[in-house]
């Protein structure tokens, strides 16, 4: 094949190239995103063996309610990181004005039909189901210093519902729950809090409350995310 | 082949092409820990926005983990990642362009330079590079990011990108013109620095 030949750029275009070559990603939010991500692949991402991050299901010859209580956390711990990402996206990046570029008029998207980009991954995933998207809603408002307070409260609680869980203490699990719904009849982690509840009634034997309670969220809320988890649990009823 | 002996990035990429390998086989945490940067800068080029640069690099290594079996260790780990990134730009432009959203240029990235006015004037010359991309359609600034900036192979972009080498060569070289006009007209509006 014969190799078309480029002139060199011009050492001016080079040297600013340089520049942007040179940029650094900003750490703090890098390392939100990787929580997300541990939380979105699975608990088994958390792990100390990084090779752990590729396992896409719970490990063979768990229980039911191990397996249960992998999908709890694994969705409880994704909306959060959503909801937490939600009040941090928002906040401007820390740059000086001087730093920022000047506007300019806004670009038209230019529809690639003439020479559609096809890379190798659209042909991949054309085999697989689409991904969860975050199509970018209207700006939430920005979190208040209580508000911010009162979620890393509620958090606190819910985490330690999760932990009880976690060594089979329903019991404490579920009055932490109690505890969260005392204080935060409004809160933000009510529905996780719902599922974590419905998994503590089952741990604790008291199926019938577990099914009228996850009926009871169904009603109230029939399109939140943690469908799935509290299925899971009722499904490992014996 | 031409070779670009001049670009140091002939040899961190030749370097990167191991790493790569043991990245990817190591697990999803070192592929992110190695590679998130690039990520984000990597969407911040092809005109993210900042607000969504954190949702799209998430967005990003999903894609990643669930297609981590495929990665040929015998190519290099960055176009491989690029590809994802191209991907997951050009649905979000989409997207954006359906509700009329304004698909506003990427803010310039942070940098550690060494004085507060060589870090300013780097911020300066980033800040006109993003927005001299933008002028650049979408499939052929991909090529010029990934030829220009990252310092990939064209065979490794072909290979990104799924596009034959020689389309790759054509349309770096319109990139080029672009991205030459739009510095000149960006840098005659500013007037000099």
């Amino acid at each position: 094949m014969r190799v078309p030949v480029l002139p060199p750029l011009d050492p001016e275009l080079v040297a600013l190239i340089a520049a942007e070559r040179e940029a650094a990603a900003p750490g703090p939010a890098l390392d939100r995103v990787w929580s997300r991500v541990a939380r979105s692949v699975g608990p088994v991402a958390d792990a100390e063996d990084p090779s752990s991050a590729l396992s896409h299901a719970a490990p063979r010859g768990l229980t039911a309610a191990a397996r249960n209580l992998a999908v709890a956390t694994f969705v409880a711990g994704g909306v959060t990181g959503a909801v937490i990402h939600a009040m941090w996206v928002r906040r401007p990046v820390a740059l000086p004005e001087a730093h920022r570029p000047p506007s300019v008029a806004p670009v038209v998207p230019v529809q690639s039909s003439a020479e559609p980009p096809t890379p190798e991954v659209d042909r991949v995933e054309a085999k697989v189901p689409p991904p969860r998207t975050h199509v970018p809603v209207g700006p939430p408002p920005a979190p208040t210093p209580s508000a911010a307070s009162s979620l890393a409260a509620e958090r606190a609680i819910l985490d330690r519902a999760r932990a009880s869980l976690a060594s089979n203490d329903g019991k404490r699990a579920l009055a932490l729950t109690e505890d969260h719904a005392r204080r935060y009849p409004l809160g933000l982690l009510g529905e996780e809090r719902e599922a974590i509840a419905i998994q503590a009634l089952v741990l604790e034997g008291r199926y019938d409350e577990a099914r009228a309670r996850a009926a009871r969220f169904e009603a109230r809320s029939p399109n939140s995310l943690f469908h799935p988890a509290v299925e899971a649990t009722l499904e490992s009823i014996p | 082949m031409r070779v670009r002996a001049a670009n140091p990035l002939v040899v961190a990429a030749a370097e990167e092409r191991i790493l790569g390998s043991a990245e990817a086989t190591g697990g999803l945490r070192d592929l992110f820990r190695g590679h998130a940067g690039y990520v984000w800068n990597t969407l911040r080029r092809l005109g993210v926005p900042p607000a969504d640069l954190e949702d799209l690099t998430h967005d990003v290594f999903l894609r990643v983990h669930r297609h981590l079996a495929q990665y040929d260790p015998t190519r290099a780990v960055r176009p491989w990642l690029f590809g994802f990134a191209f991907r997951v730009a050009s649905q979000y432009r989409r997207r954006a362009y359906r509700r009329h959203e304004v698909f506003g240029e990427p803010e310039a990235a942070a940098h550690a330079g060494t004085t507060p006015e060589e870090q300013m004037a780097a911020a300066e010359d980033r800040a006109l590079v993003l927005e001299a991309l933008q002028a650049i359609e979408l499939g052929r600034r991909a090529v010029f990011v990934l030829y220009e900036i990252d310092g990939a192979t064209m065979k490794d972009i072909g290979d990104s990108l799924g596009i034959p080498v020689n389309t790759a060569y054509s349309r770096l070289r319109v990139a080029r013109t672009e991205f030459t006009d739009a510095v000149r007209k960006l840098r005659s509006g500013r007037g000099p620095r």
